[in-house]
């Protein structure tokens, strides 16, 4: 068996030509914790899609549950302590979530591939890279130790790794962070997947690596017409890159928009304060920061109604009592919030 | 890796100094009328020239420190004394009884081996299960029993009640090879279950710390089954750091080989030096300690050792 | 996992050491039994002069070696003596000698770790050269080479343990001082000019206990082993004594004349042994998250 280059399930269609067409489609998605403190709703009913050809973000504080959404798609949360208790997970119509786990394994590193967050140790330190860049090759298409060991010198070559096929017999520790990430991204690249999911790619990098890295990803969706779902709090990294945006609190989505409406037009109270808390190069140098009010909420004591009522500006009676739902405000964004916002 | 080598060399000469003096005082503990009682039996004592010259012999009526020197030297240089008791050369006693005792410890490891790791692993995997649980206490059990309580109830069970295995004796391997084996059988499982204990216990911990880590769930992510994730990514970083407790265990395999020697009346070395001791043969005292503690300090040595060869993060800067 | 966020809950470690071990103890299963099973047998080794049905040192010489009967619960042994008796006898040598090894391997071992740790710098490497060379070698052979030298008996076993016995202790109150010695508030203590005794009277040891204790049961257990062990190659305890090593020794060397002999023996030691096991691995394993001092 040779590499195979073609990937899709439906081998007849280009990916070119199904550009727009819905990949993902996370309908009401929820995830349970089971720790000693109790039982923790990490994610509370999440839905948003991502489709052919565009860059969607989840955007939150730490603690709201997008890094477990991320990882629950493929299902890589260790059952226990975590469970997903509800939901839809459709991938091209399948639901991961129902997938023998056979089925899923097929899925991994092959239609969806996963970059992670920490480039230090998400790479095995005993095996040299090239044999972890090459190895979802051997798995998926069968690749002879050889064939997987050019392609692993080429996926290096262009995530921009100088000398392939030296630094392909290097093992991780010898690589600097923003390689060993771009070395995580060819990785994910072998198999050409359909989508990439990138859980805070850039938060352990230095700014000019991270651009390096997030250019390297879009270049990915454009050149193969593939999705990228990034997972992230860096606004910024939102702004420049990203299509769509859906922004989290407290396990829930309270804003979802394409990404220009969310920067010119925020509509949930949330999304402007981390809008203003973004520090601008036309503030005066000794400008106070604004913050939003209080600490994000402790998952296993949610405050009845909205979770952001305590610290929203413009909370009103019912955001005590009534959790709002997501409402569109046109067809391209919807916000869960009962209060009239413009920012 | 030079580095690392280097400090580890570095300590092992300090501790073979420190080592070489414990021993000479140890041996030189022993009370020289004692010494004169058990050369009673192969030396005319009741002629005073006769007795002289034996103290002259063996140095006994110089200064403790050239006593030291003195030994030293000749001990570098592979004169180890004459032993007492037999009058023998002692490093030609030493050579005789080493391969003996060697094949034990070998049968010993691969016992330990085929059963620590094994269970250790699936101790690991099915953590917090019943099985589990019973392995581990199963490790807790085989550290408290002692060995030669083991050894008898073995020997009763296994080569009287039911006659399968020989209850004591060796037999050259030269000579018969299979009847060799059998007779080690039985003595190096005893000698090998008590480090396996050891072992599964450190399999364990290391693996449940490495399944753990976040290169186990890329290694998920990249489409891997279970099976695969286990034996190509999780195995060796697991079991890297466990060579170390080969060192550690070593020592105690040591002191069981004395028992298990003189139970199953196997012609080794751990048998000679308990037979020295009832005879105050010191020569040969000495020279036990000091093989035995410079043993230990080189396996221990060379684990350190292996374990930079094995890990890529110490092998190369 | 590091990418889930659940919100920690810091909680500084409050109540004395002694409320944390009890509340230890009574949680985990492990360490319970083991209390109970030494207990139990330190009960029985102090009663023993109540409770056994002989004199150990009786002979009967017209019921040498014989099996278990209505008077002999356990048999008797090549004198005549019975090894109920014995082996409740063998109880108080094997517990006592058991804590006295381990008593005084722990005030030689305890100081040392303590210097080495709280000093550092030479000292601690010189101090660590040294253990590092008492460790190589095997409690066992160390003793056994200590009998010829000073000769046989219990006495000498327990001072031979104790020289060399010292260098577990040592070890781990050291490591035990490094990682205290970088908590903040001791660096607090530090900079506001506690001096250096105080703080490890009152801050470091302390601290330190948990693993003490657990490396006192564990260090029970070996001396106990190590003494039958010295006692069944006949260096040990000196007839008439009787000890349990010894006892498995005559049940050898009768082995196919009254195999039940060496049953009793050997349970008892591993039974002990067992039970000082089970406590320090259980205080351990209930201890391992608290030595950090952190609830996560």
């Amino acid at each position: 068996m040779s590499v195979s280059e073609t990937a899709s399930m439906s081998e007849t269609d280009r990916p070119e030509d199904r550009v727009g067409e819905v990949l993902l489609d996370v309908r009401d998605l929820k995830i349970t914790f089971s720790t000693r403190h109790g039982e923790i709703n990490a994610v509370n009913g999440v839905s948003f899609d991502v489709r052919r050809g565009e860059i969607v973000a989840i955007v939150g504080e730490s603690g709201c549950g997008k890094s477990a959404t991320a990882l629950s798609l493929l299902r890589l949360i260790p059952d226990p302590p975590g469970r997903i208790t509800g939901g839809e997970i459709l991938f091209e119509g399948n639901d991961l979530r129902r997938m023998s786990t056979k089925d899923i394994e097929r899925v991994r590193g092959n239609r969806i591939a996963m970059v992670f967050q920490e480039p230090m140790t998400s790479l095995n330190p005993v095996h040299t890279i090239g044999r972890q860049v090459g190895e979802p090759l051997r798995v998926h298409r069968g690749a002879s130790v050889e064939e997987a060991f050019h392609k692993a010198a080429e996926l290096l070559g262009f995530v921009n790794i100088s000398e392939p096929e030296v630094r392909m017999r290097n093992y991780p520790h010898q690589f600097s962070g923003g390689m060993r990430q771009r070395v995580t991204i060819a990785m994910g690249m072998g198999c050409k997947p359909d989508l990439i999911i990138a859980d805070e790619p850039t938060t352990a990098l230095d700014v000019t690596i991270q651009a390096q890295v997030l250019e390297l990803l879009r270049q990915q969706v454009d050149d193969n017409h593939s999705a990228l779902l990034i997972i992230t709090h860096n606004l910024g990294v939102v702004a420049q890159y990203a299509d769509r945006v859906n922004v989290m609190y407290a396990g829930r989505i309270v804003e979802s928009a394409q990404a220009y409406e969310l920067y010119s037009d925020p509509r949930h109270p949330y999304t402007v304060g981390l809008l203003q808390s973004v520090p601008r190069l036309d503030q005066p140098p000794t400008a106070r920061l604004a913050e939003i009010d209080g600490l994000p909420p402790d998952p296993s004591n949610l405050p009845v109604g909205c979770a952001f009522h305590p610290r929203c500006p413009r909370a009103i009676d019912r955001c005590r009592v009534q959790m709002p739902t997501l409402e569109a405000v046109s067809p391209t964004h919807k916000r869960a919030c009962w209060v009239d916002d413009h920012g | 890796m030079a580095r690392y080598i280097s400090i580890r060399l570095l300590h092992a000469t300090m501790i073979v100094m420190i080592l070489a003096v414990l021993v000479f005082v140890i041996a030189r503990l022993i009370p020289g009328d004692s010494i004169l009682a058990a050369m009673a039996g192969s030396v005319d004592m009741s002629n005073p020239a006769v007795v002289e010259k034996v103290r002259a012999e063996y140095g006994l009526n110089d200064p403790i420190y050239i006593q030291f020197l003195q030994w030293l030297s000749k001990f570098v240089r592979g004169d180890w004394g004459v032993s007492i008791g037999t009058g023998e050369q002692v490093r030609d006693m030493f050579l005789r009884r080493l391969p003996v005792t060697l094949e034990l410890f070998l049968f010993a490891t691969i016992w330990s081996v085929a059963i620590g790791v094994p269970a250790g692993l699936i101790s690991a995997l099915r953590r917090q299960s019943k099985l589990d649980f019973v392995l581990m206490t199963g490790t807790i059990l085989g550290v408290s029993i002692p060995s030669f309580w083991e050894a008898i109830v073995l020997i009763y069970l296994l080569a009287i009640a039911l006659p399968i295995f020989p209850p004591s004796g060796y037999v050259p391997f030269l000579e018969n090879p299979q009847q060799n084996i059998v007779a080690m059988i039985l003595p190096s499982f005893v000698l090998g279950t008590h480090s396996a204990g050891l072992l599964a216990r450190y399999v364990r911990s290391s693996v449940i710390e490495v399944i753990g880590q976040d290169f186990i769930r890329t290694a998920r992510a990249k489409g891997l089954s279970e099976r695969s994730v286990v034996l190509l990514h999780a195995l060796k970083p697991a079991l890297i750091p466990v060579v170390t407790v080969f060192g550690l265990s070593w020592g105690s395999m040591l002191a069981g080989a004395f028992f298990i020697e003189i139970i199953f009346a196997i012609p080794g070395l751990g048998r000679m030096s308990v037979d020295a001791i009832f005879q105050k043969d010191f020569p040969v005292i000495q020279a036990t300690l000091i093989a035995v503690s410079l043993n230990i300090l080189l396996v221990n040595l060379a684990v350190d050792l292996l374990y930079g060869i094995l890990d890529p993060r110490v092998r190369i800067g | 996992m590091a990418t889930i966020e659940i919100v920690s809950r810091q909680r500084i470690p409050s109540g004395s050491t002694i409320t944390l071990l009890a509340s230890s103890v009574r949680r985990n299963r492990l360490a319970s039994v083991g209390l109970v099973i030494i207990v139990s047998l330190s009960l029985l080794a102090l009663l023993a002069p109540l409770i056994s049905p002989f004199d150990p040192y009786d002979q009967d010489l017209y019921a040498v070696l014989s099996g278990p009967t209505w008077q002999h619960w356990l048999g008797t042994d090549n004198l005549g003596r019975d090894l109920l008796a014995r082996l409740l006898y063998g109880a108080r040598v094997s517990l006592m000698t058991g804590l006295l090894c381990t008593l005084f391997a722990a005030m030689i071992g305890i100081p040392i770790g303590l210097i080495a740790g709280y000093i550092g710098g030479v000292m601690d490497s010189v101090l660590m050269r040294i253990t590092d060379a008492f460790l190589c070698f095997p409690p066992l052979i160390f003793i056994l080479a200590m009998s010829a030298a000073l000769g046989p008996g219990l006495k000498n076993v327990i001072l031979s343990f104790a020289v060399f016995g010292w260098t577990g202790f040592a070890r781990i109150v050291r490591g035990q001082v490094l990682l205290v010695r970088e908590l903040p508030f001791i660096e607090a203590a530090r900079a506001t000019g506690v001096p250096k005794f105080r703080i490890m009277w009152r801050h470091v040891i302390p601290n330190t206990l948990a693993p003490i204790i657990v490396a006192v049961s564990i260090t029970v257990g070996v001396a106990i082993l190590v003494e039958s062990g010295v006692s069944f190659l006949g260096l040990g305890v000196q007839p008439p004594t009787a000890s349990w090593g010894k006892e498995l020794r005559v049940g050898f060397t009768y082995l196919e004349v009254v195999p039940l002999f060496s049953l009793a023996p050997g349970v008892m030691i591993s039974l002990t042994v067992l039970g000082f096991n089970f406590f320090g691995d259980g205080l351990r394993d209930a201890l391992d998250p608290r030595l950090k001092g952190f609830d996560r």
